[in-house]
């Protein structure tokens, strides 16, 4: 890491602690003027900007619970198609070759289910690849319903649109039981 | 730059010094004004939320500061163009330390100010619009966080949790609960620095 790079990471740092309350006083006033004569350069400051937009990005997603949550249980999903918001609900299956149906337009969430039994597992991560390239990203902590095992994935629907916009998504569903990870389904997602 | 730091201004006005930029609003040019209020908007947002914990309450003293902040510039009452960061943080330092008077006097600001605010505080969707890049980005770089880290971002961010209630929470020591957020912290950033990752091998 170059030192403008940890100094950087150490502003941020300073920062939060300024913002969380954890700065004391003394100290806050000296920061305070930093944080100031920063914001009048015409160099925007990366790390005020990048807090700031978190605290209100993240307060916004908040209200929705499964924007901080790896997965929902049935019960939630119910609750979001009976809330009256304009809900795509997909069911992928249980693993092999699935096809995403299309959403209307106004559509403001998506949620899709695999019909897998996950109960037992503990570490659940989905390992998403677009065909047989290598894997685009991780879903961490996923958690299944603690009724049928199965997983519920929901997000927004920008986020579903840009995600289920590639031709073809392979999701490798994979978990702990007893000592080792075992893979638990494979779904190969074919779209248009 | 952050995909978070897309809401930095990109007019032509961004890069002038703030002495040049004061000057100007001072003469009634608008856009230099918005200028300055957008570059001093997340330090003042980060100096209340110090003070602060509801999201509402945040919003409302950093209109607050920038009402009086407009007022200033438009009287030209900025003695010292040069060092209008200083200025700005007194207000903030001088609106903190008198909220009952500020209150009584942010009626009548709203009133005669209220409009030039409107426009710079608008950025964030309604709960029932669709979210933007940003949110979605973030929305996609939560999903890479374990359990445990998500949740030190709803505390922590979203909540305005301190360290010891996070701690509470997580079951965990205090100490231990701040080094969590900044691990966290640093992650994200460090997600948020790249393409959404739906979007990396498309463009790779």
């Amino acid at each position: 890491m170059s030192a403008e790079d940890t100094a950087a990471q150490g502003w941020l740092t300073a920062l939060d602690d300024y913002a969380s309350g954890h700065t004391p006083d003394a100290d806050a006033a000296a920061l305070e003027d930093e944080l100031f004569a920063r914001a009048a350069s015409p160099e925007a400051d990366a790390a005020a900007v990048f807090l700031d937009a978190l605290a209100r990005n993240a307060t916004w997603l908040a209200h929705y619970a499964f924007s901080f949550r790896g997965g929902s249980t049935r019960a939630e999903v119910d609750g979001l198609l009976a809330s009256g918001r304009r809900v795509h609900y997909a069911d992928l299956g249980s693993g092999g070759v699935a096809r995403m149906t299309a959403w209307p337009e106004g559509t403001q969430i998506v949620i899709t289910r695999l019909g897998v039994d996950l109960r037992g597992y503990r570490d659940i991560e989905v390992d998403v690849s677009l065909g047989e390239g290598p894997v685009l990203k991780t879903f961490r902590g996923c958690e299944c319903d603690p009724v049928d095992g199965a997983l519920y994935a929901v997000c927004h629907e920008p986020l579903a649109r840009i995600a289920f916009g590639h031709p073809r998504v392979l999701a490798k569903v994979s978990a702990i039981r007893d000592a080792g990870r075992e893979t638990v389904a494979v779904v190969d997602l074919r779209n248009g | 730059m952050s995909g978070l730091a897309a809401q930095a201004d990109d007019s032509d006005e961004a890069a002038l010094p703030v002495a040049t930029l004061v000057g100007r609003a001072a003469d009634g040019d608008r856009g230099a004004e918005a200028t300055l209020c957008r570059r001093f908007l997340p330090a003042v947002r980060l100096f209340a939320r110090r003070r602060l914990r509801t999201p509402d309450a945040v919003a409302e003293f950093s209109q607050d500061v920038m009402l009086l902040f407009i007022e200033a510039l438009r009287r030209g009452t900025v003695e010292d163009p040069a060092r209008v960061g200083g200025f700005v943080l007194g207000i903030c330092r001088n609106l903190a330390l008198d909220r009952v008077r500020q209150r009584e006097r942010r009626e009548s600001l709203w009133q005669q100010y209220g409009a030039a605010w409107t426009d710079l505080g608008a950025d964030m969707p309604a709960l029932e619009d669709a979210p933007g890049y940003e949110i979605i980005h973030l929305e996609d770089c939560l999903s890479r966080l374990n359990q445990r880290g998500r949740d030190v971002v709803r505390l922590a961010y979203a909540e305005a949790r301190s360290h010891g209630e996070i701690a509470t929470q997580l079951s965990t020591s205090e100490a231990n609960a701040r080094v969590l957020r900044h691990r966290t912290l640093h992650t994200l950033r460090d997600c948020m620095t790249r393409l959404l990752s739906w979007q990396a091998t498309a463009t790779a």
